[in-house]
């Protein structure tokens, strides 16, 4: 390890010192799923359907096992015994019926959909084999879009509060805003991938099985695989490796796991399976697929004093571990950062015959951000007054911190910690020098340009408990080592528990060692995901760390929480449309974010950076669409569209530590997800200026040719 | 992803590939850059029984200038046509001049990545027929010679019989893709190419290129060549617009003209990426900003 890049002697919280993680990468001693094998290893590959929806009249193998290399192969009745994957979260009765089973039965509801598996030799025999598999399928009509009558209506979310209808009745103006969010999600540039390896044990546990390749949720997916399983908890052990990205995607627990798991164990020899990329596109939770008809009740001072929204949630074939999740972040964070004193959203949950959804990064936000910032956008044009100047007087003053939203999500009531919006907003426009900003825009929009912008603002949250342990104990040798159930996504988590243990405990943060995402070395954890882990896995390390400071010895703590902690941000975007083509170029985005305290300002930013290249993609590109059989359009990076380099602008962070969260001794709040939240809303905006027609944009992703379409009217 | 079962031969010449195609005839793909082909294998939407990999093949990777022709050998990667350099007879390297010259690399800079330009070829693309493909647009539209040899013969097949439909060339299985011959544009010549793709990188979604001669007395437009990609199974060339242009005078009214009889004469099939109205709507804006670009004009 080098020296660490900050000067001695200096708080270390805050300090943007280089990241722990880096050098194995760097140096190629990273150790991804691929990169873990074992002798006397076999391969896994799935059969999965090729019909959106269909009766499985059978799925013939005998040929597949007389082919080269192979072990084994079999269909659902083989794991009959396992029961539907429950749901790790947001889980509703109503829902129960639609889990997702190892491997389908009786019908295939979406078009890879796993309906057999062949374990072989190697990888290559292994997929050789699995086209030889004969999958008997009696097509049916497939159900595509979530508000078709046939679509399978198992749940409607409802909320209310204030009086709604008061609110309409009187008031000066109603807008009312139609808007989609197409299906997109998160690619990461590991695809997901099991290795489930048989290990002799002397331990009380007796023989167990290991988990290479597992992630985000360790702690819950051994758990749970256990007794799908019938084994006890501690006979499955997660061996979290270096992890490529994770986005929500990632380390859910997947029918996949299942099958590797009991193929290593009833096989006895280790078994692999990697994704492949196309599979990754057909087979990970995809995302987003929500459509709105929002109304607001304004009043003559053009405050919004009610909103009334009802959505539609594309769930796919299946409802997987988020359960209701994305729909419930939908309806609970809809209001964003504004007053709106009364509220109603009813969210209906569709089955349809695509790819089962899942979270992605800022879920329920990215959307319901899009929806509110283009319904602000359009009180704004209504009122013809400036966006900057609608959302002001619409905005949560300070002094009404903490602020009650009334809502639930998450199984916790929706209490903004603390904020001041309107600064953060002030912060924003200061820095993009608003007013000549507009001005040279439309001084080039007068030289024939097609230029514009758009600003978008949201509250986001982080920080879910309900609680983390960590232990921390001192090394021989003068280091120290912290042991955590969080997990590593690639997010610098290392780094960031590092520096708060460094700091209690007056040592450097290279002579910390995090220990994470091994079961066997912590009793539980719970992961990382919903920004969670600088908050959670952060203070509990503060705590450990500050009672070794004072006993010397091993120390563990534990923080609880039953609040999460909101932070919140303003975006701007300058976009160029080219009135030929339509194609949108994203010239300048800005981003504001406070989150409270930043234990490391470059981590930060670099999640934000990162974060705005999916909201990018999200708002201009990235789109999983279907033919009218239900036949997925977008299986390979030729036809799903992320961006690149070239697509990405430089992207301006604001950090801002205006409102440390109370709810933590260090005021921390996560950091994850608020440079995804309002690039679709704020992009949207940026072309509605550029074209001249507000309120143009209303669906995601705002295509070329959409967006000449809209030149054209 | 993993491609199919395939047997592997690396030839070290010329007559050794050609044996080796002789002998395997539809059986085997010739591999030269491998950044269409081998996708194509791992998504195994082309399964070759035998892979003939013409890397070690000597002798196909030069360019040459004689006679009002270049000759671009089939394994020129990409990147070298972004600074075109011929060997003359007595060995030297010499930039490209002219127009062609001064074209290739505004073609060039559109093909895929940097890591793509490395490795992928110009005759690799050629034989790979494309239909977006900037280097089948530029053959079709400069009306290219592709030199193809078999055992015991040579053809060259002029670019309007050579494409025939989307991945499918007149290159018999035992014919190997030797070299292209572009005309070089005299002085008298303009030419532009302009490309809409939704990134950076990505094939064309439609690509347009034009090249006019003017009459030097005049300035009067004597010889049109418009062709486009991304609205067929083969690049195609638009004689309605070239009509259009022959006998006037450059400018942006007769551009205009000129995009829009172009726009009317393409018959498009819509995909992912765009509509057939769409891709219409392109031709007309790629027809024009090439038109504009070979003037010197901009936009």
């Amino acid at each position: 390890m080098g020296e660490p890049d900050r000067p001695r002697g200096r708080s270390l919280i805050g300090e943007s010192v280089l990241r722990l993680e880096d050098r194995p990468l760097l140096v190629g001693e990273g150790r991804f799923l691929g990169d873990v094998s074992f002798e006397d290893e076999l391969h896994l590959r799935v059969v999965r359907s090729d019909v959106a929806h269909g009766v499985l009249r059978g799925v013939g193998l005998e040929d597949v096992l007389a082919a080269e290399g192979v072990v084994a192969a079999w269909g659902a009745d083989e794991v009959a015994h396992l029961p539907a994957i429950e749901f790790r979260m947001t889980g509703f009765d109503e829902l129960r019926p639609h889990c997702q089973r190892v491997l389908a039965g009786e019908r295939v509801r979406y078009v890879g959909d796993p309906v057999a598996v062949v374990i072989a030799e190697d990888p290559y025999l292994a997929e050789d084999a699995a086209e030889l598999a004969f999958v008997d399928v009696d097509p049916l009509e497939p159900v595509l879009e979530a508000n078709s009558p046939e679509a399978v209506a198992p749940l409607t979310l409802e909320h209310e509060h204030g009086d709604v209808e008061a609110a309409f009745a009187g008031a000066h103006r109603i807008v009312e805003l139609r808007a989609t969010v197409g299906r997109h999600s998160g690619i990461p540039l590991e695809t997901r991938g099991l290795l489930a390896r048989p290990v002799d044990g002397d331990g009380p546990d007796g023989n167990r099985v290991e988990l290479y390749g597992i992630a985000k949720v360790p702690h819950y997916n051994c758990v749970t695989i256990a007794a799908m399983l019938g084994l006890a908890p501690g006979q499955v052990v997660g061996r979290e490796g270096h992890v490529g990205g994770g986005f929500g995607v990632r380390g859910e627990l997947y029918p996949e796991d299942l099958l590797v798991t009991h193929a290593a164990l009833k096989l006895g020899r280790p078994v692999k399976w990697v994704e492949d990329r196309r599979e990754h596109l057909l087979a990970a939770n995809h995302s987003r697929d929500q459509t709105y008809h929002v109304r607001a009740a304004v009043d003559a001072d053009g405050i919004v004093q009610a909103i009334d929204a009802d959505f539609f949630h594309d769930q796919g074939g299946y409802v997987r571990t988020h359960g209701a999740t994305v729909p419930n972040l939908s309806v609970a964070l809809l209001p964003g950062p504004y007053l709106v004193p009364s509220y109603r959203v009813r969210g209906h949950i569709r089955l349809t015959n695509k790819t089962p959804a899942g979270t992605y990064r800022a879920p329920g936000r990215f959307e319901s951000t899009f929806v509110r910032e283009r319904l602000m956008d359009a009180v704004a044009a209504t009122y013809g007054l400036d966006p900057a100047e609608i959302r002001r007087r619409n905005l949560i003053p300070p002094e009404s911190m903490p602020f009650d939203r009334g809502v639930n999500t998450l199984g916790t009531p929706v209490v903004y910690d603390s904020g001041d919006y309107a600064r953060l907003l002030d912060r924003l426009l200061d820095h993009l020098g608003y007013e000549s900003l507009r001005e040279g825009l439309a001084a080039r929009r007068g030289a024939g340009e097609r230029v514009g912008l758009g600003i978008g603002m949201f509250v986001e949250k982080s920080g879910l408990g309900p609680f983390d342990d960590v232990r921390v104990r001192r090394l021989d040798g003068g280091g120290v080592e912290v042991v955590t159930g969080a997990a590593s996504v690639g997010q610098g988590m290392e780094t960031v528990i590092a520096q708060i243990c460094a700091e209690v405990l007056d040592v450097d943060y290279v002579d910390v060692t995090v220990r994470h995402g091994q079961t066997d070395m912590i009793g539980r954890g719970l992961g990382a995901f919903a920004s969670r882990v600088t908050v959670m896995t952060g203070v509990a390390v503060y705590l450990a760390a500050t009672e070794l400071a004072a006993t010397g010895e091993v120390a563990e703590a534990t923080f609880n929480t039953e609040h999460m902690t909101y932070p919140y941000g303003a975006h701007a975007a300058v976009v160029r449309v080219d009135e030929g083509t339509g194609g949108v170029t994203v010239e300048r985005y800005v981003v504001a974010y406070d989150v409270g305290r930043a234990v490391n300002p470059m981590l930060v930013e670099g999640q934000i950076i990162g974060g705005v290249a999916q909201g990018i993609g999200g708002a201009l590109l990235e789109l999983f669409a279907y033919d009218s059989d239900g036949q997925p359009l977008a299986t390979s990076f030729m036809d799903y569209l992320m961006p690149t380099v070239a697509e990405q602008p430089p992207v301006e962070v604001l950090l801002s530590e205006d409102a440390p969260s109370p709810l933590n001794p260090l005021g921390l709040k996560g950091a994850g997800e608020g440079g995804t939240t309002a690039c679709g809303a704020a992009i949207a905006a940026a072309i509605d200026d550029a074209i001249g027609r507000p309120g143009a944009v209303t669906s995601l992703p705002a295509t070329p040719e959409l967006v000449r379409s809209l030149l054209r009217i | 992803m993993k491609p199919a079962r395939f047997a592997y031969t690396a030839p070290d010449t010329v007559e050794g590939t050609l044996d080796a195609l002789d002998r395997f005839g539809d059986e085997a793909k010739v591999l030269s850059g491998g950044q269409s082909l081998v996708p194509m294998m791992n998504f195994r939407l082309a399964r070759p029984e035998v892979i003939v990999d013409i890397g070690r093949v000597g002798g196909l990777d030069g360019m040459s200038a004689a006679n009002g022709t270049l000759t671009v050998g089939a394994r020129v990667i990409h990147a070298r046509l972004e600074v075109p350099a011929v060997t003359t007879p007595d060995g030297r390297r010499e930039p490209l001049g002219g127009v062609l010259g001064s074209l290739l690399p505004e073609v060039a800079r559109f093909v895929g990545h940097l890591p793509i330009r490395v490795r992928g070829t110009f005759g690799g693309s050629i034989a790979h027929a494309d239909p977006a493909a900037e280097w089948c647009i530029l053959a079709r539209t400069l009306d290219a010679e592709m030199v193809a040899l078999r055992r015991g013969g040579e053809r060259a097949i002029p670019a309007a019989d050579f494409f025939e439909t989307v991945f499918t060339t007149a290159l018999a299985p035992e014919e190997l893709l030797v070299a292209v011959r572009l005309p070089i544009l005299g002085d008298d010549w303009r030419a532009g190419f302009c490309e809409f793709s939704r990134r950076a990188g990505d094939f064309a979604v439609v690509a347009g290129m034009t090249a006019v001669r003017l009459e030097p007395a005049t300035g009067a437009i004597a010889e049109a060549r418009v062709g486009v990609g991304g609205v067929a199974g083969v690049p195609v060339r638009l004689g309605g617009a070239e009509a259009t242009l022959v006998g006037e005078t450059p400018g942006a009214e007769l551009h205009a003209a000129a995009a829009e009889t172009a726009a009317g004469e393409v018959d498009p099939v819509g995909d992912l990426h765009g509509s057939a109205a769409y891709r219409r709507d392109l031709v007309r804006a790629m027809v024009a900003r090439a038109l504009a670009q070979g003037a010197g004009a901009s936009g």
